[in-house]
């Protein structure tokens, strides 16, 4: 679509004010009237024709502008929202592996040492840092307890 | 014979005298006073409340521990007001440690130096030291074959089939860890060596399955006396197995017969069966020294007898009473 066409278009605003279009960038318009010039969104102005073209042609190829860009903002918000939907999921799945590795590292760590860095949870940590969410929890008390992580202690 | 209401009101005795001896511990947790009296079977409650109620003997809450401790001030003597103030420590929390501690307490009834393991002759002139002792020496081996042939199954059908093989090549470099302090700075280059090549080996993976399926508590419930007596001579550092090891025994030679002891009047004042059945199998000759020990502790505490009419072996002189 050639923006170049709307230029000296005549336009008719709903307050029946006529005006002629002195700049169009598809985006932006501006609109020159008996008491001055005027600035408009075309997406707003045309949405709620607020603005209307007196060539009905015309008119209709920039409504046909606004719905495309309607369209595509909907869109664009379905995607936002769907990719919202995903890093959420996908935050929830990295956390529940992020807290069963942590637990598997700290039990190990009851059987091989404080010093004892279980390299998978290291490369975990390492790979998903920015989405890890290091306020997870766990009662180890009942693991140490439960298993008798100490080699001399009295096992059950 | 004793009624089950008997057997109730005894029950509820051992409660409350656990939480007399215990009040710290077990006032406001009394749950754990009830759970620690029902494990003894009922025929042997009205026994086990005259064992606990004897004021010389102290009963406290260990945490994650149970030991034994002897009174270093008193003498040997028949005479029980005179007897030494011994302390029985047991974590509640876990019913079956007490039972064989108590059978330590019974065991060292008049002294820890003379316990009545090693110092009441049974028959034919021996102790129940000397009987298990033979009797250990010539069976321990095979003992020790078949039963580390029922670990390996228990654990490679619960684990993977390597499991076993995996946890044997690499339990010495375990082991050796183990030894090392984690503090400190000369050992820590060692300490990653080790453990680099214990997870390059697959024993980090094999041992995390190993302890948190427990798969060796079904042998530590069913053979816990063979394992604490196998530990005199093997080592089963860090197999997750219940006994001492063999420092333990080498410290004084007649810790195996007290353990026996200990682990077997456990079993029996419990109702573990299985437990006494294994070791009649294994052991049938040191079960009979058992048996007739515990007789005859049995009845002299149930009817109030004097001791000093058994026939024992002294290193020094008899006591005067």
């Amino acid at each position: 679509m050639d923006p170049t066409k709307f230029i000296n278009a005549e336009v008719i605003t709903k307050t029946n004010e006529k005006g002629i279009i002195t700049f169009f960038d598809g985006d932006n318009i501006r609109v020159k009237f008996e008491n001055g010039e005027k600035t408009y969104k075309v997406y707003l102005a045309f949405k709620n024709g607020f603005i209307s073209l007196i060539d009905k042609s015309l008119n209709e190829a920039i409504l046909g502008i606004v719905n495309e860009r309607a369209v595509n903002s909907r869109m664009r918000k379905d995607e936002a929202a769907k990719n919202q939907k995903i890093a959420v999921k996908r935050n929830e799945v990295i956390n529940k592996k992020y807290s069963e590795l942590k637990q598997k590292d700290h039990i190990l760590k009851c059987l091989f040492g404080n010093d004892f860095e279980y390299p998978p949870f290291k490369e975990f940590k390492k790979k998903y840092k920015n989405y890890i969410n290091d306020h997870v929890r766990f009662d180890i008390g009942s693991y140490v307890e439960g298993y008798g992580l100490s080699p001399f202690y009295w096992y059950n | 014979m004793q009624t089950n209401n008997h057997q109730d009101k005894n029950q509820k005795l051992i409660e409350q005298k656990l939480i007399e001896k215990d009040k710290r511990s077990l006032s406001r947790h009394k749950g754990l006073a009830i759970a620690q009296a029902k494990i003894f079977l009922p025929k042997y409650s009205d026994f086990i409340l005259k064992v606990i109620s004897n004021n010389s003997l102290k009963i406290k809450h260990k945490d994650r521990e149970g030991y034994f401790i002897f009174d270093k001030k008193e003498r040997f003597s028949y005479k029980l007001s005179k007897r030494a103030k011994n302390k029985v420590y047991a974590d509640f929390y876990k019913p079956s440690i007490l039972p064989h501690e108590l059978g330590h307490a019974c065991n060292c009834w008049f002294d820890f130096f003379y316990p009545l393991s090693s110092v009441v002759i049974l028959k034919d002139n021996k102790t129940l030291d000397d009987i298990l002792k033979v009797e250990f020496e010539q069976k321990h081996a095979k003992i020790h074959e078949d039963f580390a042939k029922e670990y390996k199954d228990i654990i490679n059908s619960n684990i993977n089939s390597d499991a076993y093989d995996i946890i044997q090549k690499n339990i010495d470099l375990y082991r050796k860890l183990l030894e090392l302090d984690y503090r400190s700075k000369e050992d820590k280059p060692k300490r990653k060596a080790i453990q680099k090549i214990l997870y390059e080996n697959g024993f980090v993976e094999t041992y995390y399955l190993l302890v948190t399926k427990r798969c060796y508590s079904i042998l530590n419930d069913k053979y816990s006396p063979i394992i604490d007596a196998l530990t005199s001579k093997y080592d089963y550092t860090g197999l997750k197995l219940r006994g001492h090891d063999k420092e333990y025994y080498e410290y004084r030679k007649d810790r195996l017969a007290d353990e026996f002891f200990a682990n077997l009047f456990a079993a029996k004042v419990t109702g573990k069966e299985y437990c006494l059945s294994k070791i009649k199998q294994l052991l049938p000759e040191s079960y009979e020294a058992f048996e007739m020990l515990f007789n005859i502790f049995y009845e002299r505490i149930q009817k109030n007898k004097k001791f000093n009419d058994l026939s024992v072996r002294f290193d020094v002189d008899k006591p005067e009473d």
